[in-house]
């Protein structure tokens, strides 16, 4: 009989299509609303936590704020800080734009005669691979820690920058001018996106080298990697002593743990994705009233149809199972189609803000459950007023 | 010689009233009757009289107030909502003084439609539709809605659906109030022709020329049955009691006296 009473529902629903359609929009877009904010509020969230987080342990960035006061550091006071316990190692960045020369002859660029350009030289150590994203090396390879040790003059192209000056050439093991001394170029870099794209146009050498070579300036800011096995208040205490000594003055500074950055910065997208997804929420609410509302209209219509069903046996149990049916049919179908529609739009908002789009099963389950549930909870009020008709008084309605 | 045959609907002591704010209005006063298998009985009644609270009673639509009501063999009377429906699914078949057709489904899908709430498969339903079409002579028809189909042939699917389930009685609302003199003919012929295969009829109607169809007639006025005799010892044609019957002013008197008024 559960089988005859779909029939019937779907015979019903067809019969007003407009209507039909009308209140299943009302669902489709409050569950398109919030499968697309909770998916791309996912995926935004889950790119911007992999950038914080990077490779091994947590990170602690060190600062120089105040540089009237003090410089930077030197080479020797960074390393100075791999003494503390807990810290695996230091990650500074040093930039500056230097003009940089390609001679036909040392490097089969685009260029057919002598090229002078500027860009930002970054001086980094092989931390910053691991860190600002993973398979980081397109061909050739990284700065290594002899090359911080030796100082040697290799540089590593950013992608932007390569596909410039080379197109799809491969130019390893050739060589370019950086501030008129030559560096052998060892490694590509692959193309960068989310937070942190400044190595896509960048020549990434040592540090060391910079620092002394092309006389880059001191580190005003470092990353130490701290394993994440220790406990970051007392590594990040002892990291904010040190410092302290450096700077001769507890002032001038910056000690940020990445990882409470992260915790804020996960706790804001928690806060304005729950906001966004209880304005959704709404939306399905108005579209859970708009299927009570055409139940309500379609049990009136149907008063005699409802009498006469009574009167030739259908129990008060089986006419509420059937409006409920109804109900369940529209918020399904608005929830089905809401899911598809939600994803579509977290799919083209995942290329254009430029995030992992990553779709779970479990929205897709909770989605429609919850849609159903809608539909389930506006449809007892109409189906109850069905199921309490008096076949007597419903018979003479005509 | 109706001793003989079984009673298949009997009513004791039928008292029904509705609540009417702090008192209550009493319809019927301790009916008492009985209906035998395979009867064709008519209950006539003026409107007012009590005949349709009459009939929602042996209909299982409405429950009464006071007094034993026992059709084929269960006590109506102590059922619950749920029960009665399983009552009117198995054992009334209904038809209505406006057909009551679902004007969506084709003649065979409203056929159909007791046998779903019986739970029969999807295929036996049809079958046993496909038979009762046949015997009220719509077999050609089946496909038809209700709107492609003349009053006295839309009566008839009612009769099929009123049969399909095989019930203990039919229970005939006016069946004829909607149709033309002839094509209420027919509708008769068919009940009559029905109650000689063996079906019990109960019709419930206010013409005494439709009730005298049947082969009794109950009459039912200002909510009390009365057998035939009985109701011609007290009253006239007309539903005047003899013993009132001198007071009332013939039609030419009544007629004199508009006159005069004006």
């Amino acid at each position: 009989m559960f089988k005859d009473i779909i029939k019937m529902s779907f015979k019903n629903l067809a019969m007003n299509k407009m209507r039909t359609f009308l209140t299943t929009l009302g669902i489709v877009i409050g569950i398109t609303s919030i499968i697309a904010l909770i998916t791309i509020g996912q995926g935004v969230t889950s790119s911007v936590i992999d950038q914080l987080s990077g490779l091994g342990g947590n990170r602690v960035t060190v600062e120089i704020t105040n540089t009237t006061v003090r410089k930077g550091f030197t080479d020797a006071e960074m390393e100075s800080f791999l003494e503390i316990t807990g810290v695996d190692g230091v990650s500074p960045t040093v930039r500056k734009n230097m003009v940089y020369t390609l001679v036909p002859g040392e490097t089969n660029s685009n260029y057919n005669v002598v090229y002078n350009s500027t860009t930002r030289v970054m001086g980094v150590n092989n931390y910053y691979f691991q860190l600002v994203a993973n398979d980081v090396i397109k061909a050739g390879r990284a700065i290594t820690d002899d090359d911080i040790d030796n100082a040697t003059h290799v540089v590593v192209l950013g992608h932007t920058l390569w596909k410039r000056l080379y197109g799809n050439y491969n130019p390893i093991g050739e060589t370019i001018k950086i501030y008129n001394m030559d560096f052998v170029i060892v490694g590509i870099m692959s193309e960068l996106v989310g937070l942190d794209t400044a190595g896509n146009h960048s020549l990434i050498v040592p540090y060391t080298t910079a620092m002394r070579d092309l006389q880059i300036g001191l580190v005003k800011t470092f990353d130490a990697v701290v394993s994440a096995s220790e406990d970051m208040d007392i590594v990040v205490s002892q990291i904010d002593d040190r410092c302290a000594e450096i700077m001769g003055s507890t002032s001038g500074y910056s000690v940020v743990n990445q990882q409470e950055v992260m915790d804020i910065v996960v706790t804001i997208t928690d806060l304005v994705l729950g906001m966004l997804a209880g304005i959704a929420a709404i939306a399905l609410l108005v579209g859970g009233i708009g299927i009570m509302n055409m139940m309500l209209v379609s049990v009136s219509e149907r008063t005699v149809e409802i009498g006469l069903r009574k009167a030739l046996g259908a129990k008060p149990s089986v006419i509420m199972v059937q409006f409920l049916v109804e109900a369940v049919i529209i918020s399904m179908f608005g929830g089905v189609l809401g899911v598809a529609f939600g994803a579509a739009i977290a799919y083209v908002a995942s290329i254009l803000i430029g995030y992992a789009f990553a779709f779970q099963a479990t929205t897709v389950l909770l989605a429609v459950g919850f849609s159903v549930t809608v539909g389930l909870i506006f449809g007892i009020l109409p189906a109850r007023k069905a199921a309490k008709l008096n076949p007597i008084d419903a018979l003479r309605a005509q | 010689m109706l001793n003989a045959k079984k009673v298949l609907l009997s009513m004791k002591n039928i008292n029904k009233s509705y609540p009417m704010g702090d008192s209550s209005l009493q319809v019927l006063f301790d009916v008492n009757f009985e209906v035998y298998q395979r009867e064709f009985v008519s209950i006539l009644g003026p409107s007012g009289s009590g005949k349709s609270t009459l009939m929602n009673i042996i209909g299982c639509l409405d429950v009464a107030s006071s007094g034993t009501y026992i059709l084929n063999g269960k006590d109506i009377s102590k059922l619950k909502d749920k029960e009665l429906a399983s009552v009117r699914n198995r054992d009334i078949g209904f038809v209505f003084q406006s057909f009551q057709l679902l004007p969506r489904m084709s003649s065979i899908d409203n056929v159909v439609l007791p046998l779903i709430y019986a739970k029969v498969p999807a295929k036996e339903r049809k079958q046993r539709a496909m038979v009762l079409l046949n015997k009220v002579g719509l077999g050609d028809k089946v496909m038809n809605k209700p709107k492609q189909l003349s009053g006295g042939q839309q009566q008839r699917v009612a009769i099929a659906r009123a049969m399909v389930t095989d019930p203990a009685i039919i229970l005939a609302d006016e069946p004829t109030g909607a149709l033309d003199q002839a094509t209420g003919a027919q509708i008769i012929e068919l009940f009559k022709q029905l109650n000689s295969e063996g079906k019990t009829i109960i019709m419930i109607t206010h013409d005494p020329k439709i009730a005298r169809q049947a082969g009794r007639i109950v009459h039912i006025l200002d909510g009390r049955i009365y057998s035939q005799e009985e109701y011609e010892r007290i009253y006239d044609e007309d539903g005047v009691k003899w013993t009132e019957r001198e007071e009332r002013p013939t039609i030419k008197e009544r007629r004199r006296r508009r006159l005069a008024n004006v």
